[in-house]
């Protein structure tokens, strides 16, 4: 048995190298695979903490983001031999006219961290393609974003569409002029300030 | 009202009773369009009775050769994209009316899996010595302040920005972190064409030359401060000292990034720049930050596009000025102006409004 609290440290370090060879001596040494899943899943909990307190910046999490996903590189084949997946799938996005996806591309990494499965429609996203994603991936979860206001009544098209439409989904907004307000106006069922928090809340979304 | 801007604006910096606010402000093309509509003139800096013109850099590129040179290294540029200068690629901007970001390109870097330094530099870089691309700015000067309005020298993707479009964020983060080479050598380029660019500012006589690179986020910097000091600081040292070692009269330099940069503020003084701008109030606590710089930099913008534009009323419009105004009556150094060019979704009333209320308002 490994102690994976070092690969857990690797990962909130982003010691890309150690977190690659500590999952797969774990993986050789026959560790439990949620074992090992899981201590991946802390360090990028944590990271997404400090990232959120402001202890750590963009550059951070794009760092640790990497050496999980090439431990995850190691780990996802043996995960499905063994017939276990992520629990929830996510469809995120940015919605149709915005093209900006620094924000989009956080919260994407931080929920693959988090374990969800992960569909990136990308930016400028209509909602049909939205739609269509989560009936092809069997969504639990829409991630919207949008940083100009002009593409804020798209985010409130979007949300109406999806609801429209029937897919049973949840909805979670947000973005640099999103409020929590603007949330709840447009029928969204969560909005997240910041990539840390859209974990958070995903987390309470699908699990309600 | 123009035949003070110059006057006014360096009355302004050197808070010595400026006559007025000095007013700037940027439209995408259908707000464009709009201001000719209604008050039947198509330049926005006369419409609006505006102090300062932008003057730039024209480099020419071999578009070719960069379409060349992306073929033979095997990356594939997304259908319909063009290529600017320095292989910069972009699609279109959307420019019909029903189209929702005016001001923004999609983007595609097109250097993120390039792995050596050897393959970097066989890429058909232009030579930023290149002293043509400055032809047209004495007269361009000249004749901006023949008119009395402020000339204003541009380069606000000094280093960071443009390594960040052909390198993106993620693999430039990953250089820098590594201690690769590729990230260093795409800033240190960047770097030494800014500088070649405001020697040709300074020469040419411009009143202020806008620097500055996007590093804040709408909570807080987007790196943090160690990771600008090490990286980004130095660089945008050495083109303010070149602005210093080059101006024949004091230039005016100003630093732009969106976001909340307060954690950087205090090196940016000691730097030597004198003005902040766009200053979002959606990011940053203006008052705060005003109070407590107002003696040591001049502040840049302050008219949110992210609230009160599109979504106030002509009233909260004049009240943020009146606002402005009485930091001016306090000893700040102002410039009003909306925090990013206005999209499509800003009234006309409310546009009407800033510019009524900043050539009312009383200093």
């Amino acid at each position: 048995m490994s102690d994976l609290s070092i690969l857990t440290e690797a990962i909130k370090n982003g010691n890309r190298a150690d977190a690659v060879r500590l999952t797969s001596e774990a993986l050789s040494g026959g560790d439990d695979l949620h074992a090992i899943l899981a201590a991946l899943v802390d360090g990028m909990d944590d990271v997404g903490r400090r990232f959120k307190s402001n202890e750590i910046f963009v550059p951070e999490v794009l760092i640790a983001a990497r050496a999980m996903k090439e431990s995850m590189a190691q780990l996802e084949p043996k995960l499905l031999a063994a017939g276990i997946r992520p629990e929830f799938t996510a469809v995120i996005g940015t919605v149709q006219g915005d093209l900006h996806d620094i924000g989009k591309n956080l919260v994407g990494m931080m929920w693959k961290g988090a374990n969800f499965n992960v569909v990136d429609l990308g930016t400028n996203v209509s909602p049909e393609r939205i739609i269509d994603a989560v009936r092809e991936h069997k969504a639990n979860l829409v991630g919207l974003s949008a940083l100009l206001t002009t593409t804020m009544p798209a985010m409130k098209g979007a949300v109406q569409a999806i609801r429209a439409s029937g897919v049973n989904v949840k909805v979670l907004v947000g973005g640099a002029p999103i409020t929590g307000d603007f949330a709840r106006e447009i029928g969204a069922d969560g909005f997240a300030p910041d990539a840390a928090s859209a974990v958070e809340v995903a987390r309470q979304l699908v699990a309600a | 009202m123009t035949s003070f801007s110059r006057d006014n604006f360096e009355r302004m910096l050197q808070r010595r009773h400026p006559y007025r606010l000095p007013f700037d402000i940027a439209f995408t093309r259908p707000v464009n369009d709009r201001v000719l509509e209604h008050l039947g003139i198509g330049d926005p800096v006369v419409a609006f009775d505006l102090d300062f013109r932008a003057v730039a850099a024209q480099y020419k590129d071999d578009v070719a050769q960069w379409r060349a040179a992306y073929s033979e290294h095997g990356i594939a540029i997304p259908a319909g994209y063009d290529i600017g200068w320095c292989g910069n690629a972009t699609a279109p901007i959307d420019r019909s009316e029903s189209a929702q970001a005016h001001h923004i390109p999609q983007t595609f870097a097109p250097l993120s899996a390039i792995s050596s330094v050897n393959d970097l530099k066989s890429f058909p870089w232009p030579d930023v010595q290149d002293d043509k691309a400055f032809d047209h700015l004495a007269l361009q000067v000249s004749k901006i302040q023949a008119e009395e309005r402020v000339a204003m020298g541009l380069i606000e993707s000094t280093a960071f920005d443009p390594a960040c479009s052909l390198r993106g964020l993620d693999a430039l983060v990953y250089d820098l972190h590594e201690g690769g080479e590729i990230g260093n050598w795409l800033l240190d380029f960047f770097t030494a064409r800014s500088i070649h660019i405001v020697r040709q500012f300074c020469k040419a006589g411009v009143d202020v030359i806008r620097l500055g690179d996007d590093v804040g986020t709408q909570r807080g910097m987007l790196m943090s401060v160690d990771f600008w000091r090490q990286h980004i600081k130095p660089r945008l040292v050495s083109v303010i000292k070149e602005i210093w070692n080059s101006q024949t009269r004091r230039v005016a330099i100003s630093y732009s990034s969106d976001g909340d940069i307060r954690a950087i503020l205090p090196d940016l003084v000691d730097m030597g720049i004198d003005i902040i701008r766009p200053m979002p109030p959606e990011c940053m606590p203006i008052d705060e930050v005003i109070g407590q710089y107002r003696s040591q930099l001049a502040f840049w913008g302050m008219i949110g596009t992210q609230s009160v534009m599109p979504f106030g009323t002509p009233e909260d419009i004049d009240g943020q000025v009146r606002h402005l105004a009485n930091w001016v009556r306090r000893g700040a150094s102002i410039i009003v102006s909306p925090t990013h060019a206005l999209e499509p979704d800003v009234p006309w009333d409310n546009v009407s409004a800033l510019a009524r209320a900043v050539r009312n308002a009383r200093l």
